[in-house]
This record gives structure tokens, sequence and C-alpha cells, in this order.
């Protein structure tokens, strides 16, 4: 099972949608990575396909979703990623809360 | 004159402290003052947040809506603050086909009620329909295409997307900045000064607030406003800090003199002792190392287990003979509740300062309340002096901070020192205080006791000198006692003793002024009276001006200290009222029931506030209005996010 449709960066296996902001991410086919948005494609682009149970990043509810979940979300039509690209600085922007 | 209300909000974590924070400083750079109001979730990453910026040549000390300019980093802001919306909004157009059931993190209360509303208008519930819904409403939507703007930051800094990815924040900033009238040199220099010490930051924030500023001028130059003009301050003959509540408050302790502080960490009361633990050593001068026989000044501060333990620790440390404080919020106040009774049975000076959230219980942690001034004046058994002061705003509560210190010392009791989270995380521009006036009174203190010591010797005033261990041997018991701290439970000596601590409270009643404990705003033959206090202060001081303009005439009373409470002062206050009106920010009108406990008199009309945010300039305003036309006894305040 995977998204399905062109060969956008938002189709790879290499990519992770950012955290926050939509229509971005990172490529991770090479070191370092290098942010893109999700339209673009490359010649590295190879189709985003899960099937495997695990823990996934479910970029439409915005929250990570466990093995007894992700076919649920995957059914429903959810954008489902291996993981997410959160910076490293995000810390300074958070107010810690208890 | 100039009075902007600037309001940008986007995912929490995504950069919208920067920004806020990047925002006041460009405007206090352009000769402004400011009050930035800081609204976050409780579960840390993701969600909504946003910072309300309130900008004024005289003293900005609120928030109000609706804002001159909501700038809305992504879809949930735009549905969220589009009814905030006075002027001008600018969003991002790479989330205008977003679907308002497809934003997971909106609550969906939020999103039944604009759901409603956008279908009473005719529009979708899309972002593409809001902005529909605010042309028609004649407000002006500027669609700002942030990632391309994103990608040429990236191309003309020459760094990589992958290391700017905030600077969507500054792109959003800057586009805002420069419609309101705000030159781009200002927000470079505020980005420089934020960013400080981090050139690789710096340069491509710059070069992406270059690149808005110019997308703002080609597309959007119908919209711009005329450059404001620099205000009074642009070059200040005093130096101007910009801080949080939290922040003030430990400066206000440095000064006074705090030797150890104790915390367990709870919003939004934490940040008072991480700013604290950043002065564990510090210089001083060359009198005072000479005075002190020490090199350096400094605070303990000490992270507990829980706040059991903080403020038991705060007590020992007190014992010991140095300043203590220990700082909390509802949750933790209420754990301490037990040794509260032990710190005023041994007659030890401690300063608790309580941080005030939305509550019961664990309640709204990250949200603004005055829900805490009755557990402030009751919480604990046994009859127990002490006292409990409110500051208004950050000036006050730096010099608070000071007094809480002394008075505590001074009168050997728990010193309870509120401030609402309205205060604790608003960011505001303060002159650099002054400390000419400022003494540290530490009390009694015998420099060679006896040995052992009565620590609880009879007094005229009730007031016993202190000695510490290492100097003598002293005694200290949860039981009642004698004067030497011994177990006592003889009738005659327990009315003696009791009394002996009771009498204290009589003593700080008649030595602390009137004009400490409450403070009358305005003319004072102003036939209508608004009651407040806390963060109601600036609000209410704006609101008078406003109702000043439309023929209203109204001063404030604005309540300070609530034990000793001044009772004379405020019975003659409100006996001489033609109309008076409480406004609290909680829904027992509490400041309003200890008025009556102490005067006997009922404030007969109440405007309150218990959503969990601050109390805005405009809803004062609405709210008087109101009941002044009906005559109704309580108005339930909603505005804000």
């Amino acid at each position: 099972m995977g998204i399905g449709g062109a060969r956008k960066c938002m189709n790879c296996k290499y990519w992770r949608p950012h955290r926050f902001y939509e229509g971005i991410g990172v490529c991770t086919v090479r070191w370092p990575w290098k942010m893109t948005f999700e339209e673009d494609s490359c010649q590295y682009w190879e189709p985003l396909i899960i099937t495997n149970p695990g823990f996934y990043w479910c970029h439409t509810c915005k929250q990570r979703v466990g093995p007894e979940e992700f076919e649920e979300h995957l059914k429903k039509g959810h954008r489902l990623y291996s993981s997410v690209y959160l910076e490293p600085e995000v810390k300074e922007e958070l107010y810690p809360v208890e | 004159m100039v009075d902007l209300t600037f309001e940008i909000g986007g995912p929490q974590g995504g950069g919208i402290e920067s920004a806020g924070q990047i925002a006041l400083r460009a405007f206090m750079l352009k000769g402004y003052r400011v009050y930035g109001t800081r609204e976050y979730h409780s579960n840390i990453m993701g969600k909504h947040s946003y910072f309300n910026i309130r900008v004024r040549p005289d003293e900005a000390r609120a928030p109000q809506l609706p804002a001159d300019i909501v700038v809305a980093l992504d879809a949930e802001s735009v549905f969220t603050h589009y009814n905030d919306v006075g002027e001008i909004m600018v969003y991002d157009t790479g989330v205008l086909k977003t679907k308002m059931d497809r934003i997971p993190s909106m609550s969906k209360y939020l999103k039944a009620r604009v759901q409603k509303e956008l279908e009473e208008n005719g529009v979708e519930p899309t972002v593409a329909g809001v902005v529909e819904l605010l042309n028609k409403r004649g407000k002006k939507t500027v669609g700002v295409p942030l990632k391309q703007l994103l990608k040429k930051t990236s191309e003309e800094s020459g760094v990589p997307l992958v290391s700017i990815s905030r600077a969507i924040n500054t792109i959003g900033l800057a586009v805002g900045m420069s419609l309101i009238g705000v030159e781009v040199e200002h927000l470079e220099r505020a980005i420089s000064l934020f960013f400080a010490g981090k050139r690789k930051v710096i340069h491509p924030n710059i070069v992406a607030a270059h690149i808005a500023y110019d997308y703002a001028k080609e597309n959007f130059s119908g919209f711009h406003r005329e450059t404001i003009p620099d205000g009074p301050h642009v070059k200040p003959e005093r130096e101007r800090l910009i801080v949080s509540g939290n922040d003030i408050v430990a400066m206000g302790k440095i000064a006074g003199g705090l030797r150890i502080q104790t915390y367990y960490p709870i919003t939004p009361a934490a940040d008072e002792s991480l700013y604290l633990e950043k002065f564990e050593e510090f210089p001083i001068e060359q009198w005072a190392q000479e005075k002190l026989g020490i090199e350096k000044g400094g605070v303990v501060v000490v992270q507990t287990e829980d706040e059991i333990s903080a403020i038991n620790m705060a007590i020992g440390a007190s014992i010991a003979g140095v300043r203590t404080a220990t700082s909390t919020s509802g949750p933790g106040f209420s754990l301490m509740a037990e040794a509260l009774g032990y710190a005023g049975i041994i007659e030890a000076p401690v300063v608790i300062t309580l941080y005030m959230r939305g509550g019961p219980s664990t309640g709204m942690p990250t949200r603004n309340s005055q829900s805490d001034l009755l557990a402030a004046l009751f919480q604990g058994h046994g009859d127990l002096p002490r006292i409990v002061l409110a500051s208004g705003d950050h000036e006050e509560a730096f010099y608070d901070a000071i007094k809480a210190l002394n008075w505590a010392e001074k009168y050997q009791t728990p010193v309870v020192h509120l401030l609402e989270k309205a205060i604790a995380n608003a960011m505001k521009d303060v002159f650099n205080p002054d400390l000419s006036g400022v003494n540290i009174e530490r009390g009694k203190i015998v420099e060679e006791p006896e040995i052992p010591f009565p620590r609880f010797q009879y007094t005229e005033d009730g007031i016993s000198p202190r000695a510490f261990p290492g100097d003598t041997v002293v005694w200290y018991t949860s039981n009642e006692h004698d004067q030497w701290g011994r177990r006592n439970e003889d009738p005659e000596e327990r009315i003696r003793m009791h009394d002996k601590r009771m009498k204290k409270y009589e003593i700080a009643a008649m030595e602390i002024p009137d004009e400490e404990k409450a403070k009358l705003y305005g003319d004072p033959d102003a036939p209508i009276t608004i009651v407040g206090w806390g963060a109601v202060k600036g609000a209410t001081l704006d609101a008078l001006e406003r109702l000043a303009a439309e023929g209203i005439k109204a001063k404030y009373l604005h309540l300070r200290v609530f034990m000793p409470f001044p009772s004379e002062f405020v019975s003659k206050v409100l006996n001489s009222s033609e109309k008076v009106i409480a406004i609290e920010g909680n829904a027992l009108a509490q400041a309003s029931m200890v008025v009556r406990m102490f005067t006997g008199i009922d404030i007969p009309h109440k405007a309150i506030k218990y959503t969990g945010r601050p109390v805005f300039v405009n809803e004062v305003v609405d709210a008087v209005k109101y009941i002044l036309e009906t005559n109704v006894s309580k108005v339930v305040l909603k505005d804000g996010q």
C-alpha cells in the first residue's frame, strides 16, 4: 500500500514531511538531508510503500500511529510516512509545560 | 495616536515564539512601548499558539481586539483568528484549499462554531472561504506564497533550505510589518538582537525579511499603511528591558537579596526559577565584597522532588537565616498547604510566589485565571496570619517581589505573592528599575544570641528576635510551644502565644500604608468605580481613557494587598461611588467576596472572565457600557482564543 500518484517527493520513500508546515519536507536519500517541496521530484525517486505493521507518522492526523492502527489510517486515505522531520532547534520554540 | 495590535499565529514549535519576540523588539526600536500576550497549549507541540502584541507610544499594558493585522502562518490560524481581524489578514496561499475538517489539531468545538458561522455567511469551510468572508466584511486579505519566498531566501542567502525552514515565520512577520508601516531596518536590527551570537541564523533571516518586504511592496502596495512615525522612545532617556513577568519577579528577588529559591517545575511558574538559575553566581561591587566578606553574590536554586519538599526546604533555609522563597502555581500550592501552617506556627519568613492558572485541579495549565485568591488567603488549617499581595503589572511585580521578602522577615510570617499567567508569560518593555528606594529589611535579628535562645520570646509587638542555628541553640516544633520553642499546651500560655502571633498581623496592618495596599486611579470624584486586581489593572486603565472619550466618567480601584486588607480606604471609596463594578478573572468574583468580608459592602455589578484568557481592553469598555445600559448584576466575558 502507498499514497500512489505521480513521482513526487510526497510519494517517495526517502521523503519526510515537515512537522509543522504543509508542503515542505526533507529528502533523506543523501547526507546532508535536503529540504524539498512535496511537488518536487528527482532521479532517486522510489515509491513509498507501506505494508508492514509498525510505527508510522500519519501526516493527515499529525500523530504517530502504531501497528494496530496504521491500516485503518491507510484505508481512510491518510498520508503515512516512516517518520516526520522535526528541526533540531525546535526546543527553542517550545514552552515548558508541567 | 498610534495604538496598534499585531497578532501572529501558527503551530506551536514552528517559530511563533521567535517571530513574536522579534516583532516586540522591532516595535521597541521604532520607539514604542509594547505588551505581548502569549497563548499556547499544554500539549507542547504542534497545536495552535499565538502572540498578541499591543503597541503604543505610552505604556502598553494589556491586549486588545480586534487586531489591526493578523498574520496567519498556517490554516488553523486563519480559522481560529479571522474574527480578530480589524483591518488586514496575511495568510499563506499554499493553504488556500485547506478544508477545516482536515486540520486534526483544531478543537472540534471551535470547528463547530466556525462551521456554523461560515455556513450562515454562505462560504465554504476552507481557507479560501474565510478569505472570501473577510473580503465581504471589507477587510484586506494578503495572500503570500510562503514556500516560494522561502525557496528564494535559500537561493539568495546561499543557505540550504533545510537549515532555514523556520524563516517562514520571518517572511510572514516581515510582510505584516511592511504593511503596518514599520521600516525593514528596524526588523533587521530586531533580528540581529534576538539572534545575537548566531550569525548563521541572522543572515538568512535578514535576507528573508528583505524578500518579504519587496514582495509586499510589489504586490500589495495599495494595502500599505503609511510608515508609522517614530515613537517617543526611539532615543530613550532611560534604558528599557523586554521581560516576561517570570523574569521580572526573578530580578526583583535578586535585588531583594534572595539567597535560596526552591521549586518543583510547574506552569506558569517554572520559568522564574529557570531564570534565577542563571544567577547562581554573579559579580558584586567592591564595597559589597568588603562589607559582606564574599567575592561573589549568588542565589542557590534547588529543584526538589515535589512541592511539599520545595516549601519545607525553603522553611529550613529560612530557619538557617537566609532569605528564601519558593515558586509554584495552583496544584503545587495545594500540596504546600500543611507546610504553610508549619511556617506560620514556627514564624518562619518564607515567600511563596503563586502564579495563577486555570483550575481547579490540573485545569488549564497554560491559561490565565485569578481563581487562587481565596486559596491564598485561607489555605491551611488553624488561625494562620499571613500576608497576601497581588501584582497588577510587571513593574509592580518587581517591587512586590522585594516587598514580599522584606515583609516575610519583618513580620516573620509566610507571604503569598500572587501573579497571573497573564503577567507571568506576557512580554513587556519596562524601564530599568530604579533601585534607589530599595531597602533590605531583615527585621529583628540578634547578632550575639544567648545560648539557648528563646526564639518565641513575648514582645510588645508580637515580633520576637531571631537567632540562627550555628550561633545558638533554638527549638522548632509544629506543636504549640512556649517562648523557648518547647511543646506546651497550657491553656493560658496557648492564649499568650497565639495572641503573640496574631499581634504581628495587627502590626503589619498598621505599618503597611494604605497606598501600598490599594490605589485609586483616575478622577477621585468620578461617579463610577471599577474595582479590580492583578492584570485587570492594565485593561481597565486603558478602558478608562476610552470611556472618558465617550463621556463616561469612571475611576479604578486597584486592590493590591488582600491580607491585611485596607478596609477603611476601600469602604470610603466604594461608599462615595454611585455605581460600583467589579472586574475579575474568576467565576466567583473572589475579590468581591473579600471586599464584602472585610467591609460589608456587596459590589452589585460584576464582569467576570473564566475562559482561561486574559481580560482585553475592549471587553472592559463593552462590559461597563452594557452594565450602565442594562443594570445587570453579572456579565461573562469571552473574548480571545
